[in-house]
């Protein structure tokens, strides 16, 4: 036993300080660490949600509850439906700016059959969609037949498995990667498996509740704007000219997640600065509490020969093991409890939440590391400097 | 252990302390000289309150006094930097303070070696520190620790401990308090026969058996010492 | 009661979590409850996650009063295995709905991974270091 092996022994020997202490500094860790986890999970599901929507322009009938629902759809994730003439495409086409014009077709299954609950079904037109096919190739690199589906990240089944639709059994060929945005929950065919799945359900005499023939009607458009053109002119160009439908620009659509997914990061902030700071007080408080403590057992490493270097050395020390003890069991525990229920996160915040990748986690757990590395050692600075000054001569007087 | 003096010369320590009413400086040991010498075993008595622990405080280099100087073989203590004069209480002072000291976290025998390994390798000193332990009458307890122990136990690792450097100076504040008759004995044989070794020992106590085994017996009264009792 | 906290302090963590497993699915974590009352498909998983909570709790119970170090590791194995069970059944063995937004995904499921996973990894270090105890005795 010397001095180097001092706090170690010390520690070890005090588990119920140690412990206490660690988990002090275990919280300042997870916080730091779940924080930064959730703030940039709120961010990356902003993106995903700008980058799944994939037009610039969304043109859907131009009642104000068409409107509600097609918000509902993309936005809350509520299964629903609503139609317009299929005309309406060839009317935005036509329109100056638009450079691509793809229609799709929602269909809301009812509770019972496959699922515990409705499922938004999106057809879509493989000749002219842009906007699903892209991310159904990054995981599925055919195109999609009759009654094939990829499913999104959300709903159960792998690849390979089958999901059934009004009573029909379509074959699962591709999963989507999840984007945190609530077209995770959809199901995407063509618009000729969707006629298909309503005929069928016609015939078995189950009818969707509103169907209606993906030939003849659709839901929306889904409109790319030409290079040089003001997706939000386009879309009033759109609103003013076809009749019946409304063209809304996407970014104006995000930008209201935007808005509520800040108030959330600032509410975040907040508390993450009120844990930190009552956090580090009562860690100071306690450092020094003990600090109070062990004047004796200081002014005794005095008396053996100790000097007031290695005195502080022994103090801080202690503080380096606890601190990472506890920011690595604080940074476990963030870990476990944002990917573990990631998926209640971001029920519970209602928006867009998508977790980063491993690169981005591991360096936020460095950045958390190195927090709590500093803020534990730093809060035993006080006690430091007051035990490396132990009077040895006056403390072991006063016995 | 050579021809060692510890020598004060003019050393006083005061004290701030206030009253409800003032506050003043008191005298906890008025200017003294005094020496101590290889060889040697002092033995410092009087009532409480009246200086001893400060004085042995500042002769151990614990306590800078407010005046005058220690020196060690012509080297004033309080000259030294911290951690030249930390060295110094390691290597040549042994310390016996009042009360139970032994460190909690640690068992009796690596109490007993912790100052040995603080600035030197581990070259098996343990059976050193269970010789001592041995002499003392505690070898059974090497592998206890302190809140295990009895007082008078307790008393006897510190023992164990100030000696494990073979220091030349040994301070001993009331070695023998929490121990019976027998044990003091064995104590106080222990001191007197260290002395004979060559070290200069001084010993603050109350115990009137520790007369018996000293060359010079000193009396201090509020902080000054007084003729030889 | 204090003594055997303080001598298999694992194995109290491991009654704890075993504890925590079963009242949580039986309430804040349970399954998924369809609008007419229905049971839906996650129920049988809910079930089986008590029914690993009760048997980790009677195994971790039986562990810290089990006076043989053997029987108490043997107390804690079945407690481990409990704790196994019920962190990787459900979605496994027993199917959840088909909706990974719905409860049992996104409460239920982890929530029996964290505390099922506690349970046995607590349990496991708990008859590792109580077979390794009843060796030291032995030898």
């Amino acid at each position: 036993m010397n001095l180097k092996k001092l706090p170690l022994n010390n520690l070890s020997h005090n588990a119920g300080r140690t412990v206490g202490l660690a988990i002090l500094v275990a919280l300042l860790a997870f916080v730091a660490y779940g924080g930064s986890l959730v703030m940039s999970s709120l961010q990356n599901g902003i993106g995903s949600l700008e980058a799944r929507l994939g037009a610039d322009v969304i043109v859907a009938p131009a009642t104000a509850k068409s409107q509600q629902d097609l918000n509902d759809i993309l936005i809350d994730g509520v299964p629903g439906q609503f139609y317009m003439d299929a005309s309406v495409l060839d009317e935005v086409a036509g329109i100056d700016g638009v450079e691509v014009a793809s229609p799709q077709y929602y269909l809301s299954t009812m509770k019972a059959g496959c699922c515990s609950m409705p499922v938004q079904i999106i057809g879509f037109d493989p000749a002219t969609d842009f906007t699903v096919q892209p991310w159904i190739e990054r995981t599925y690199g055919g195109d999609l037949g009759l009654d094939q589906v990829v499913v999104g990240c959300n709903i159960t089944g792998a690849p390979g498995a089958t999901i059934k639709l009004y009573g029909v059994e379509c074959g699962i060929v591709s999963k989507l990667e999840k984007t945190g945005t609530k077209l995770d929950n959809a199901v995407f065919a063509t618009n000729e498996t969707v006629r298909h799945l309503i005929n069928e359900a016609v015939e078995r005499g189950f009818p969707p509740d509103s169907h209606e023939d993906p030939a003849m009607r659709i839901s929306t458009v889904q409109v790319k704007v030409a290079d040089g053109y003001d997706p939000e002119v386009v879309a009033g160009e759109i609103t003013l000219r076809v009749r019946g439908a409304y063209a809304v620009a996407t970014r104006a659509m995000t930008s209201s997640v935007a808005e509520s997914v800040s108030g959330i990061a600032g509410v975040i902030g907040v508390l993450m600065g009120v844990i930190w700071v009552l956090a580090a007080a009562v860690l100071v408080v306690v450092f020094s509490i003990a600090g109070k403590h062990r004047a004796k057992e200081f002014a005794v490493l005095r008396v053996i020969g100790a000097s007031r270097k290695d005195l502080s050395g022994v103090v801080v020390k202690e503080a380096v093991l606890i601190s990472a003890l506890g920011a690595v069991a604080g940074i476990v525990a963030a870990l476990v409890v944002v990917l573990a229920f990631n998926g209640a996160l971001e029920a519970a915040l209602g928006v867009p939440f998508l977790t980063p990748d491993i690169g981005t986690m591991a360096l936020f757990a460095v950045g958390a590391f190195a927090v709590a590395m500093v803020a534990g050692p730093a809060a035993s600075a006080v006690s430091a400097r007051r035990l490396s000054k132990v009077d040895a001569g006056q403390v072991l007087r006063e016995e | 252990m050579g021809d060692i003096r510890l020598e004060t010369q003019g050393a006083c320590k005061k004290f701030f302390r206030k009253r409800r009413d003032s506050a003043q400086y008191f005298d906890a040991v008025a200017p003294t000289d005094l020496q101590l010498a290889a060889g040697e075993l002092v033995v410092l008595k009087g009532r409480s309150g009246s200086g001893k622990t400060t004085l042995l405080n500042m002769m151990a280099g614990l306590l800078e006094p407010s005046e005058g100087t220690v020196t060690l073989d012509g080297q004033n203590l309080y000259e030294l930097d911290d951690a030249a004069l930390s060295r110094l209480r390691n290597e040549r002072f042994g310390v016996i303070p009042q009360g139970q000291t032994a460190l909690h976290s640690l068992s009796v025998v690596q109490n007993v070696t912790l100052p040995y390994l603080m600035y030197r390798d581990d070259d098996g000193c343990e059976s050193r520190a269970l010789e001592l332990l041995e002499n003392l009458g505690i070898r059974q307890l090497a592998d206890s620790y302190p809140s295990e122990l009895s007082g008078g136990e307790s008393r006897r690792v510190c023992v164990a401990r100030a000696l494990m450097c073979a220091p030349d100076v040994l301070f001993a504040d009331e070695p023998t308090g929490n121990l019976d008759d027998a044990s003091t004995q064995v104590v106080l044989e222990m001191l007197r026969s260290y002395a004979d070794a060559g070290a200069a020992v001084l010993v603050v106590t109350h115990e009137q058996m520790a007369e018996e085994y000293a060359d010079h017996v000193l009396k201090m009264d509020a902080g000054v010492i007084e003729a030889r009792a | 009661m204090a003594d055997f906290l303080k001598r298999r302090p694992l194995v109290a963590v491991s009654f704890v979590a075993a504890v925590l497993l079963a009242v949580g699915a039986l309430t804040f974590a349970g399954p998924c409850i369809h609008e007419d009352g229905s049971a839906a498909v996650c129920h049988a998983a809910a079930h089986a996650i008590v029914a690993c909570g009760v048997v980790g709790a009677v195994g971790s119970l039986a562990a810290l009063f089990l006076r043989g170090d053997k029987a108490a590791a043997a107390a804690a194995v079945v407690s481990a295995i409990a704790g196994l069970f019920a962190a990787v059944a459900p979605g496994t063995v027993f199917g959840l709905c088909m909706m990974q937004t719905m409860r049992c995904w996104t409460v239920m499921k982890p929530f029996a991974l964290v505390c099922g996973g506690v349970l046995f990894v607590c349990a496991l270090i708990a008859v590792i270091a109580l077979l390794r105890k009843g060796r030291g005795r032995a030898a």
